[in-house]
């Protein structure tokens, strides 16, 4: 099993960042992500741009839409304006979030 | 399944069915038609025709009243409304004004 | 106050007011709204709007659901429209499919992301902007105020601007005369420079030569 790449802290990256595994990212991205495993945005973590991945944890701040195959988790200290499309999207009291989450499901009977 | 309380912070105007008991402490304005029994307790006040199996009234009740079983106007209970049930009681203290038809 | 509860088996059609807790099993289509909190049960069916100091939501709805002081989306609801609230909880199990807002629903709405940048420093600069609105003159500022925003961003680095001697303005308070300073430099920043004027001489001098 590969370490999760580390984008740290004092790093800046303007531009496209791609991964093929986990990514973690502790520094300011301004660009497009677009990681084949799981992205682990850490609390001083900034990235302005959008985020693909397979799943997310965002504790830190994110401008941009998140695209993920899986779960989406947005914690205590995270902060996420833009959308998010997830088979899951869970949000801890505190965190912020400013933008639509589209799950899949129907609606029961009664309400269609 | 438990009753549905209708506190007296509550107000609802609408047309209320339930398949359970019923008990009024607040306020209700339309219709109320339940499978089980109504209760409208002093502080409550129902201004909606009653349609239900027994019917208990503490408070003010404005509206016609059926009940498949019994209707009982209790001490402090006031109804402006016809009455259409099979057995009725009359409490000393209460206040009724409307039509009886007990041959349901 | 004892609490209000709507059971299973009960459907409300119409518009519930509520002064106190209420705790809905049961079916209700129309308008919902308390000055306390709101709980929907994992078996009821709410088709309306839910206005309440303390939302928990279990069950399934469909409509807006502002939660004046929280909200809280558990395992097994499921809902579809928009949410709004202070603090926001959404468990793993909660479906969604709507706007979340984590802010006040008593508030101005925040803008429906009209550029990320400007959707995140809104919250931020906007007391500021509030603020040095409220000093300067209410007609300019209010006219002025996408300007400002921009004033604002660029505040940092003003002192490495080189224009702002010409200005005659060297006011060091951001309150009174950023919103002129800010329209003078955007529009020098988007006028043409001094390489096309240049160009255009050339052009003048050679179409005389040429017609000549």
């Amino acid at each position: 099993m590969s370490q999760p790449a580390l984008l740290g802290r004092g790093l800046k990256v303007r531009g496209r960042v791609r991964g093929e595994n986990d990514l973690r990212v502790e520094g300011t991205i301004e660009g497009d992500v677009v990681v084949t495993g799981a992205l682990d945005l850490g609390a001083e973590g900034t990235v302005t741009g959008g985020i693909t991945a397979a799943s997310a944890t965002v504790a830190g701040n994110l401008e941009g839409d998140v695209d993920a195959e899986g779960p989406v988790v947005i914690t205590a200290s995270g902060s996420v304006v833009g959308d998010v499309r997830a088979t899951e999207v869970s949000l801890e009291e505190g965190g912020v979030l400013r933008g639509r989450i589209d799950a899949d499901f129907e609606l029961p009977e009664a309400l269609r | 399944m438990a009753a549905t309380v209708i506190g007296q912070g509550i107000t609802i105007e609408g047309e209320v069915t339930s398949e359970d008991e019923v008990v009024v402490s607040g306020v209700l304005r339309g219709t109320l038609n339940v499978e089980g029994p109504v209760t409208v307790e002093g502080d409550g006040v129902v201004e909606a025709d009653i349609g239900a199996h027994s019917v208990a009234i503490g408070g003010a009740v404005t509206g016609n009243v059926t009940a498949s079983e019994r209707v009982d106007l209790l001490a402090g209970g006031r109804l402006v409304g016809d009455v259409k049930a099979a057995r009725l009681t009359i409490a000393d203290g209460a206040s009724f004004k409307g039509n009886v038809d007990m041959d349901v | 106050m004892s609490e209000s509860t709507i059971s299973a088996g009960c459907t409300i059609v119409g518009k519930v007011t509520a002064e106190t807790d209420l705790t809905v099993d049961g079916h209700v289509d129309g308008q919902l709204s308390s000055t306390g909190n709101v709980t929907i049960g994992s078996g009821a069916t709410v088709k309306s709007d839910v206005t309440a100091e303390r939302i928990e939501v279990a069950g399934a709805v469909r409509g807006d659901l502002r939660g004046r002081d929280a909200l809280l989306l558990e395992d097994g609801a499921r809902v579809v429209g928009d949410v709004t609230a202070p603090t926001i909880g959404i468990r793993p199990g909660a479906l969604l499919r709507g706007r979340v807002d984590t802010t006040d629903p008593g508030a101005s709405p925040a803008p429906a992301r009209a550029t990320r940048s400007t959707a995140r420093e809104e919250p931020k600069t906007a007391p500021a902007r509030r603020a040095a609105a409220r000093k300067s003159s209410p007609s300019t500022s209010s006219s002025k105020a996408p300007a400002k925003k921009k004033a604002t961003k660029r505040k940092a680095p003003s002192p490495v601007m080189p224009k702002a001697g010409r200005t005659g303005k060297k006011t060091a308070s951001k309150k009174s005369a950023p919103s002129k300073r800010a329209t003078k430099k955007t529009s020098r920043k988007k006028a043409p420079a001094p390489v096309v004027p240049a160009l255009k001489k050339r052009t003048k001098k050679a179409s005389k030569r040429r017609s000549r």
